[in-house]
């Protein structure tokens, strides 16, 4: 067969499109045409990886011209559960995110008022030297978004290697609120469900949540359905209208923190109506509350009996909550009945809503709660589900621990056990691991920021991908003062010149995604890998050999944390022959697979809680397998849809219909807690009127450091904006396209207004989205936080709104 | 450039698929495939980015008859020597008024 290049593209496409059809129509993936398939893969090398992008995890195809050695085509995967060949538009134009023209390709040390080139080796040698004068002054501040093998690494080297604790993700900043929900509820963090749910419930719950633009791939399957015939309820819950709400059955608008009366309602008219499950009740479920939810709360709490819990959740008529949350006093009875028919299957779904909140760990807490007391809880459809905002969050921030108080496999440093068991497994001399946690994100970032005469003992902080100059809450507060302070030193490890690198002593050149090998694990569970597919740019390397060749150089040093028990360099690893492979030397670090044997000595942690995962070569092998991963008599691996249950978790106790085998009251059953409404830190007032709440868009990803270099996306969203009510917009005289000055008791930021936008906020209320570092909103935002999960709200403050009229004058 | 592959999920109206599909047949950028059940497999080719966008965002979804649109991939193989010219990431919002 022959035919030209735009011929050839086109024919691609359309077998592509054709696949994909009739796998939404019937479930089926036809054959390719076999003289396509055959042009396709003699001129494009094609390999799978899950996207860089969300915590959704949809499986790539990316087409790599091995002439160029370059990105030339992006599918979605047939053979992904996950996407079944959708992608949305950050996916299919992830390949661009490598070729922005100004990527980062040398090490840069900051001298004057310039960043000047230095050798890998210089830099290296900076960092260890740093280290080595004060190992308790650092502090490792990494992301969702580091793979697997490299948190593992970091998490390695900072807790078994300096035995200083500070490390943590900026996934404290994104979903920390559901693992203090999840932990507290059933002893163990993480979904009991999985996407599975979205194509067998008949409601949907968003609790916040955006689905239809931060997770669109997922919220097709709804589409899906309904195009089907089939008959899906989504109830959309928010304190703005967005695209979500467009499909929804019934839109419910909360006042800011509304949201934790919502679930204090539902509570209480179903044990008022008597339509919780006496089952759960019965067998399942033991209550509890905080003795002082205000001062003291806990992970823990105290008991309290079902009856006292009536009585609490008393008070929340649906009167009350109409008068707390402003929704309508019948449509907190339309819930509650919802819930207590238990002839429907619900899927509550929640993200940053719930997360970013002052009250994150009770509203997570009240969520499952209200599925346990109604038991929709493990049945295929019946599930709370929480969804990640980064591909790996779950995977490295969540399950190997990369929390200041965390160990791999569910272990904390706190207890004595976990600490002997992460030590003999990374055979480090007993007492190694520091008992005390380390500096969560904000106090980190405080520490960093505060002068060492006044108690900031954080001296040196290396960030790997992520961006906290633009991401962290009140950055006027929490990262911009270090930078004045002469003995602070700022490492970061990065692709793209960002706000962070900017203020940066030092900026080291990062490897993207699939220019180097990788594992990430996403919302669902799923464990994925991938293998390097093209060279990273220029000197750019891994960001796992940067902490495995510092590392190295603090053992050259002869700091005595990085030797193991034997006297061996923490990181020794060996080739197939038994041979050490110098694997810190930059041109040696691909010799071996650094992330198999990394992943491979993780994997023993995971056995510790119930989170099983598979060999490394079983998950080459799979479009990702959700955990616990366990072998069959037959030798193959099983992965489990929906833990606890007895049909399908392995881990339930034989005969058991449900099995909360990681309890914290050690019975198997599941904890429903109590918490009270707690209103905001900060409200509107006479002088900022207006309450402001951040987030994201379809287009772009996080900071948009990626994203903004993709033509497409930027052009398709080129710049952030406020949201504005029109009738808001009419008192303040302000049209589309005006830029305002919104302004908080922190900081302010300048930007556009739209009016009648994409999102539509209730009068009093504006939106503002966070991608775009010339318009940092976090100089506005506010860092109070979850007293639990130290999760800062970036979803209220109160503001003010000024009409920026001509050079820097204002109005209003 | 670019070309998209697309599928589109269809009314389950008869006649408003019908007239949707004549509409998308009118379109010199679309070339359809077969419908399979409500499903259309659809590939678009532009020749700006900025058509493309429009065509996908915006003029698409809006066509009644058309419930959901679903992109598939995209090739980019030879964007760069397309791609229009962008204005400087970097430039503050209202600095052209200071």
């Amino acid at each position: 067969m022959s035919m030209d290049r735009r011929e050839f593209l086109k024919a691609t496409a359309m077998a592509a499109a054709t696949t994909a059809a009739s796998r939404l129509a019937y479930g089926e993936t036809p054959a390719l045409d076999p003289s396509v398939a055959d042009e396709v893969h003699s001129r494009v090398k094609f390999d799978k990886a899950p996207c860089r992008f969300c915590g959704t995890g949809c499986h790539l195809q990316i087409g790599v011209d091995p002439n160029t050695d370059k990105v030339v085509s992006i599918s979605g995967d047939q053979r992904a559960e996950v996407n079944k060949g959708l992608l949305c538009v950050k996916g299919y134009h992830a390949g661009l995110a490598l070729y922005g023209k100004d990527r980062l390709t040398r090490p840069m040390l900051k001298q004057g008022d310039k960043h000047v080139p230095i050798s890998w080796d210089k830099a290296i040698d900076i960092i260890a030297k740093r280290i080595q004068k004060n190992p308790a002054g650092f502090a490792f501040y990494g992301s969702g978004q580091w793979t697997i093998p490299e948190g593992y690494a970091a998490q390695k080297f900072t807790k078994g290697g300096l035995g200083n604790n500070h490390i943590d993700p900026n996934a404290r900043l994104c979903m920390a609120s559901a693992v203090t929900g999840f932990v507290s509820t059933y002893g163990v963090d993480e979904p009991a469900g999985t996407y599975t749910d979205l194509d067998k419930c008949d409601v949907i719950i968003t609790w916040g949540n955006n689905p239809a633009e931060m997770h669109p791939v997922l919220f097709s399957r709804v589409i899906d359905r309904r195009s089907r015939g089939e008959k899906v309820t989504l109830i959309d819950m928010g304190t703005r209208r967005t695209r979500t709400t467009d499909h929804a059955t019934h839109y419910l608008q909360f006042k800011p923190q509304g949201d934790v009366a919502i679930a204090l309602g539902i509570a209480h008219l179903l044990c008022k109506k008597n339509t919780y499950s006496q089952e759960f009740v019965d067998k399942y479920l033991n209550f509890r509350r905080d003795s002082d939810p205000l001062e003291n709360p806990t992970l823990l709490g105290e008991s309290m009996t079902f009856d006292e819990f009536k009585r609490a959740v008393s008070v929340y008529t649906p009167e009350k909550v109409e008068e707390l949350s402003g929704v309508p006093a019948s449509k907190i009875h339309l819930l509650a009945d919802l819930f207590g028919n238990p002839d429907i299957r619900i899927t509550s779904l929640w993200c940053m809503g719930m997360n970013q909140h002052t009250r994150g760990t009770d509203i997570n807490r009240l969520v499952h709660g209200i599925h346990l007391l109604s038991g929709h809880f493990g049945r295929p459809g019946d599930a709370p589900t929480s969804l990640t905002g980064q591909p790996s969050a779950c995977g490295t921030a969540r399950e190997v621990g990369t929390l200041a108080h965390a160990l791999p496999g569910g272990r904390v440093v706190a207890n004595a056990k976990h600490r002997e068991q992460s030590e003999d497994i990374w055979n480090v001399p007993r007492g190694r691991i520091n008992p005390k946690p380390g500096y969560h994100t904000v106090l980190m970032w405080e520490k960093f920021s505060t002068p060492k005469e006044e108690g900031g003992d954080i001296d040196t902080l290396w960030v790997q991908v992520t961006n906290p100059g633009h991401s962290l809450p009140n950055t006027e507060k929490l990262f911009y003062p270090s930078r004045k302070l002469e003995d602070k030193f700022l490492i970061v490890s990065d692709v793209y010149p960002t706000e962070s690198t900017r203020h940066a002593d030092l900026i080291l050149p990062s490897a993207l995604w699939i220019e180097k090998n990788g594992m990430f694990g996403n919302s669902e569970r799923r464990t994925q890998q991938w293998f390097k597919q093209v060279s990273p740019p220029g000197e750019a390397r891994d960001d796992c050999w940067q902490t495995i060749a510092v590392a190295h150089r603090l053992h050259e040093l002869g700091h005595e944390g990085m030797k193991d028990r034997d006297g061996r360099f923490l990181f020794e690893m060996k080739d197939e022959a038994g041979k050490s492979v110098p694997v810190w030397k930059w041109t040696n670090y691909y010799d071996i697979n650094v992330d198999r044997a990394l992943f491979e000595e993780y994997r023993k942690f995971t056995t510790l809680k119930h989170k099983n995962l598979a060999p490394y070569d079983v998950y080459a092998a799979h479009r990702g397998l959700r955990w616990p991963v366990v072998q069959e008599p037959d030798g193959t691996w099983r992965e489990v849809q929906y833990r606890f249950a007895g049909f399908d978790d392995p881990f339930v106790e034989k005969g058991k219909k449900l099995d909360f085998y990681h309890s914290t009251t050690n019975d198997g059953r599941a904890q429903v807690w109590f918490a009270p409404y707690v209103a905001p830190p900060e409200v509107p007032d006479a002088d900022y009127p207006f309450w402001l709440c951040t987030g994201r868009v379809l287009e772009h990803w996080h900071t948009g450091s990626m994203t903004m270099r993709i033509p497409q996306t930027r052009r398709a969203m080129p710049n952030a904006y406020v949201e504005v009510h029109p009738e808001d917009a009419a008192e303040l005289n302000l049209s589309s396209g005006e830029v305002v000055i919104i302004e908080s008791r922190r900081g302010s930021c300048e930007l556009p207004v739209w009016i009648n936008g994409r999102g539509r906020p209730p009068r009093g209320s504006l939106f503002v989205p966070f991608f775009d570092e010339r318009m940092l909103i976090n100089q506005v935002t506010l860092d109070a936080h979850c007293p639990i999960s130290k999760e800062p709200d970036y979803k209220k403050c109160a503001v003010k709104v000024r009409k920026l009229t001509a050079k820097g004058a204002t109005d209003g | 450039m670019p070309i998209s592959a697309l599928v589109l999920t269809m009314t389950l109206d008869d006649e408003q698929r019908e007239a949707a599909l004549v509409e998308l047949e009118r379109n010199p950028f679309n070339t359809l495939g077969n419908l399979v059940s409500n499903q259309l497999p659809l590939v678009i080719e532009t020749s700006t980015v900025a058509e493309g966008i429009e065509l996908v965002r915006d003029v698409i979804p809006s066509i009644p008859g058309v419930d959901f649109v679903h992109v598939i991939s995209i090739d980019f193989s030879d964007m760069s020597s397309r791609d229009e010219k962008l204005q400087s990431r970097r430039k503050r919002i209202s600095d052209p008024m200071r």
